[in-house]
């Protein structure tokens, strides 16, 4: 199988399998699966990126009228409401 | 040119476009086809039958670090079907997986999905996915929410082949 992650600039956007981005190794995909699984939540328009280094930044997201918070977005997908 | 037959301007576009969608099927594209010289090129790069046929899939994961609200996967072909599906951290005891996007071309057009307490919404439905695109063996799709970071979401992409 094949492991990968999506970097763009310093940070890291994705990890996953198959034939996107750099391959990496499965020990570097799970300790990037582990940090992930730990991100801090995001609150009002603060939200946290994962850089290279394997920590959190905070960052001010830009403001869309249209978005829906990420626990909103989590119930739709999960069967919550829409 | 002699003009000698009556048609049915209507009737005709839907029976070009009845044969425009099995020839893009077939070929595994979504390509708009200029009558008639698109369709003998596209029919002509179909391979031919009576050999042995198979099917061609990739498949893959990924975990977003940070919500997007677009995503692009590398797929080595234009697929005919295509799935993104995602599973909660408890599966399968709750058997929370949902399809979130997909689509089929034998439906006319590529159709999106996501279920949501077992319901299907199609295109055009508040907060369904709403855009795809494919080139140069990228398939970019983009949802009007983010999805959620810390999820596993997990591709399928398949055609036929002749």
């Amino acid at each position: 199988m094949r492991y990968c992650k999506e970097v763009e600039n310093s940070y890291i956007l994705a990890v996953g399998t198959g034939n996107d981005g750099v391959e990496i190794l499965e020990e570097e995909y799970n300790a990037i699966i582990a940090v992930i699984a730990q991100k801090p939540p995001r609150t009002g328009a603060t939200d946290y990126r994962l850089k290279t280094d394997l920590t959190w930044e905070e960052y001010e997201v830009d403001p869309d009228p249209d978005d829906i918070d990420e626990a909103e977005a989590y119930n739709i997908i999960f069967g919550g409401e829409a | 040119m002699a003009v000698d037959k009556l048609v049915d301007s209507a009737q005709l576009d839907a029976d070009l476009t009845s044969v425009a969608n099995a020839i893009r099927t077939k070929g595994g594209t979504y390509a708009q086809l200029a009558f008639p010289a698109d369709f003998v090129s596209a029919i002509n790069a179909i391979s031919g039958g009576g050999g042995s046929s198979g099917i061609d899939i990739v498949e893959g994961t990924f975990t977003l670090a940070t919500a997007t609200k677009s995503k692009s996967l590398s797929i080595d072909f234009q697929p005919e079907n295509f799935v993104v599906f995602a599973l909660n951290d408890t599966f399968p005891t709750d058997s929370s997986w949902k399809t979130l996007v997909g689509f089929m071309p034998e439906f006319g057009s590529p159709w999106w999905v996501i279920n949501r307490n077992g319901a299907s919404s199609s295109q055009g439905t508040s907060r369904a996915a709403n855009y795809h695109s494919y080139s140069d063996g990228t398939f970019t799709f983009s949802f009007n929410y983010n999805m959620p970071a810390s999820v596993t979401y997990y591709w399928y992409a398949w055609r036929h082949t002749a």
